[in-house]
């Protein structure tokens, strides 16, 4: 259970980072044609 | 009973509808002359009014522009998950943004109708190739980018239409040249024009062997495919930082072109070489590329035809013909919302010997990016302050040249070069220090030709006009100011004239 919950953390961890560098590229350099 | 199809461009950028009667285009409009915002990718009440009123009621079927699932793949592909996600159905973007009682009434309207799609550049290249005079040619479509693709070569026989090249996503020559318009201080995916306008003030030799082998691998002999280096879809701001000086941005505008140049004609060789034809038809938004297009002329014998609006703009007008699969009759651009009564010949020709400048909004106004006429500011081009004069009124950088409209017949005795209706080509100007206003740095101009066939109006405007002062030829630019759309109503003109301070002629007066 402590292992799940570890690597559920984890797994969040890595979601919300992705998260704010994919926020901070699309503010930095947004798309320029859609 | 007559069959009316309405072809529609709305979600992403640059709006537009046509309709197709009984295989004659009745109307053809751009979203934003309605809206009033420029490229706006909704389309307006007023607009759906006037294609309803023009076609005699409600479609048979509708055709969209582009598939949109296929398009939220590539953007769930590239990352774009917002867009991806939360953009509406095309379907119910359909109507508008605030009116939506309106929205609603013709949502219902609609109901049931058929309804189909044409891919992105199958639109551009239908749009093209059936508007075209010819019945076999090759024709090579170049944009930003479709659904995934961004570089087609098709073989047009007869009614049949078919690819035999396609390059996709990410590697794409508009997208590498929106972002050097980006890179350059201007904004991507509307003033590509300014950077090739820009290019005549730079030294083309200074960046060109960087920028090409900074973005570009060599490119291949045998096939048409440019492989780029990078994704360039979130721009190249950060490329060259060293480079920010006026004259530095200059000089990569001029690389940046004459790279644009030297692949567009690496992409004229290959097609010729993957279809045996004759003729050429160029599409997509890079062929608003003038200069560019001058070498496809050139390298075709003349045999090249550009439909006026080869943008997203006019594939409405595409997306009908690729689902038709017939060829149109093309009488030329003048498609859109109506200002009736005669040309005013006359009234122009006076105002313009007192003030030197008059605009024009009379008959149907252009479907494509350039005024050819109807919707137009011409000016006198003989003197030194006549681009200045006319640059202060439209608000533009003060490099930028004019283009002039001249009698066909005498197009010859003051220009070297391709030359055609519709401003797709550049020449040069044989007396550039008595036209300054319609010359370019480099002494080229982007000409418009008139015969009466084409426009009679402006035919005897600008016989009246040599008649009286020995001059065959005007200024013409569109009746606008820097990033707004271009007049569309009376009552635009009426607010154009009060706002600029520049007579605005609507009709002929007594």
């Amino acid at each position: 259970m402590i292992k799940w919950i570890k690597k559920k953390i984890v797994e969040w961890k890595y979601k919300r980072k992705v998260k704010k560098k994919l926020k901070d590229l699309a503010k930095k350099d947004p798309f320029i044609y859609d | 009973m007559s069959t009316t199809i309405w072809g529609i461009n709305v979600g992403t950028h640059d709006s537009s509808i046509t309709s197709v009667v009984d295989g004659e285009i009745v109307f053809a409009a751009h979203g934003e002359r309605s809206s009033r915002i420029k490229n706006d990718k909704f389309l307006p009440e007023q607009t759906i009014r006037q294609t309803l009123r023009a076609s005699g009621g409600i479609p048979d079927r509708i055709v969209f522009y582009e598939r949109d699932m296929w398009k939220r793949a590539r953007q769930l592909w590239a990352g774009q998950y917002k867009t991806a996600f939360t953009k509406p159905l095309v379907t119910s973007l359909l109507p508008l943004r605030d009116e939506m009682e309106f929205s609603d009434k013709f949502i219902t309207l609609l109901d049931g109708l058929p309804t189909h799609s044409t891919a992105h550049h199958h639109s551009h290249a239908a749009a093209g190739y059936y508007t075209s005079p010819y019945r076999e040619a090759a024709v090579l479509v170049i944009d930003s980018i479709g659904e995934w693709e961004t570089l087609t070569i098709w073989k047009g026989k007869g009614t049949e239409l078919k690819r035999v090249f396609s390059q996709g996503y990410p590697n794409s020559v508009g997208l590498w040249y929106s972002a050097m318009t980006q890179r350059i201080g201007l904004k991507p995916n509307e003033d590509e024009y300014i950077l090739m306008g820009w290019a005549a003030l730079g030294d083309p030799d200074k960046y060109k062997k960087r920028i090409f082998d900074d973005f570009f691998y060599p490119l291949d002999q045998n096939s048409p495919k440019i492989r780029f280096r990078q994704n360039l879809h979130r721009g190249c701001k950060d490329w060259a930082p060293e480079l920010n000086s006026v004259q530095d941005y200059a000089d990569l505008a001029a690389g940046t072109q004459a790279v644009y140049e030297y692949v567009f004609k690496h992409l004229v060789k290959q097609t010729k070489r993957l279809v045996d034809s004759d003729n050429l038809v160029v599409m997509g938004g890079c062929a608003l590329n003038c200069v560019a297009n001058s070498i496809a002329y050139e390298m075709y014998n003349g045999n090249v035809w550009i439909m006026p609006n080869p943008g997203d703009a006019g594939s409405s007008l595409g997306a009908v013909l690729g689902l038709q699969r017939e060829f149109i009759n093309w009488e030329g651009p003048y498609l859109g919302y109506n200002i009736p009564g005669a040309y005013p010949v006359n009234n122009a020709v006076k105002e313009l010997k007192i003030t030197g400048i008059v605009g024009i909004a009379n008959g149907k106004a252009e479907f494509g990016p350039r005024a050819l006429g109807n919707r137009s500011l011409f000016a006198d081009p003989r003197g030194v302050d006549v681009k200045d004069k006319v640059n202060t009124v439209k608000r533009r950088q003060e490099f930028r040249p004019f283009a002039p409209v001249i009698l066909e017949e005498h197009a010859n005795e003051y220009f070297d070069g391709p030359t055609g209706p519709y401003m797709q080509y550049t020449s040069k100007c044989k007396d550039p220090e008595q036209f300054p206003a319609i010359a370019h740095l480099d002494n080229t101009s982007r000409v418009q030709t008139v015969n009466k066939k084409q426009h009679l109006g402006l035919y005897n405007l600008l016989t009246k006009w040599k008649k009286e002062t020995g001059c065959p030829m005007l200024l013409n630019t569109s009746l606008n100011i820097k990033g707004e759309p271009m007049v569309d109503t009376e009552a635009d003109a009426k607010r154009w004239q009060d706002t600029y301070g520049v007579t605005v002629l609507t009709e002929e007066s007594k």
